[in-house]
């Protein structure tokens, strides 16, 4: 696969951030949702809320990669095929 | 609206940072310890924490928005951008990637005189299969369509750019933001809200400027 854009698709970068990204989202509201399940100052619960500190400022991380790729590489336009 | 996914991702983590900060938590990220940003304050902590809860419900919009303009764009407009972001093989003969965005632009109805009027120039043996328009015509259609070529609308100049850039409601919501921040007599929080709100625009001017360059050069 291509690891630059191109108008056909997205490059691997973009697309391995892009998706990453939706897992990491996932993760991290799935985490401070379902955390409402445990009591409080339970075990499971507290895990759930370092999950969601860790994996939000992994967000945090990679968003900035995100920026600069998308900075630095031409995305270009979608087009019609038919 | 992508540049609210980015202003979310920045400032949401870094909220949160901030929030665990104020409640002198712990920050933990794989192992490490994360300094803390601010000192401690409990009020400090729990604005932050309504705020951050209210830019997650307002993520799940997002999230769903983009989405559906995803498929929007798939079912409605029948574009490829769903298909560019698939990490699937596209099955579909591939079309030349260079010279279709050119087409796109093209005003349709010039766009198709234009490649009949190509078609009368091709060799005999296509020419016979597909005749095309007879010189006459195609001199009426360069008469009522005009030559084929992309729209020129006027290059907007970096004023122009700014003051369209500025009046998006995100940008209007952050200054408008930091603004209160600034009244409240909250400088670090007005600072570091403006300076985000800076870097968005900054980011934003950038892309602009950098594609209307691109559509002069296809111009020319």
């Amino acid at each position: 696969m291509q690891w630059r854009n191109s108008t056909e698709r997205y490059g691997s970068l973009s697309m391995g951030l892009h998706w990453l990204m939706l897992l990491l989202l996932v993760a991290v509201y799935g985490c401070i949702e379902l955390r409402e399940f445990f009591p409080k100052g339970s075990e499971p619960r507290e895990a759930l809320k370092i999950w969601h500190y860790m994996l939000g400022l992994s967000v945090f991380v990679l968003v900035w990669l995100r920026l600069l790729s998308n900075i630095t590489g031409q995305c270009g336009r979608s087009y019609w095929a038919d | 609206m992508h540049v609210a996914f980015y202003a979310l991702m920045i400032l949401m983590p870094l909220a949160g940072w901030l929030m665990l900060s104020a409640q002198g938590k712990p920050i933990p990220f794989f192992g490490l310890q994360l300094p803390a940003l601010i000192s401690e304050s409990k009020e400090l902590a729990k604005l932050i924490k309504e705020i951050h809860s209210t830019a997650g419900t307002v993520g799940y919009f997002l999230i769903g928005l983009h989405a559906l303009a995803a498929l929007f764009h798939h079912f409605v407009l029948r574009d490829n951008t769903l298909r560019r972001m698939l990490p699937i093989r596209p099955g579909s003969k591939p079309v030349p990637a260079a010279s279709q965005p050119v087409a796109a632009q093209i005003k349709p109805v010039a766009d198709a005189s234009a490649s009949e009027i190509g078609s009368t120039e091709q060799p005999a043996t296509e020419h016979e299969a597909n005749p095309g328009l007879s010189s006459a015509m195609a001199a009426e259609r360069l008469k009522s369509d005009g030559y084929n070529e992309l729209p020129r609308p006027d290059q907007r100049g970096f004023m122009r750019i700014l003051f369209e850039v500025l009046r998006q409601p995100m940008f209007a919501l952050l200054i408008g933001g930091g603004i209160v921040y600034l009244l409240m007599g909250d400088r670090i929080e007005a600072l570091l809200l403006l300076m985000f709100a800076g870097l968005s625009v900054t980011i934003t001017i950038v892309q602009e400027t950098r594609s209307e360059k691109v559509l002069e050069a296809l111009r020319t």
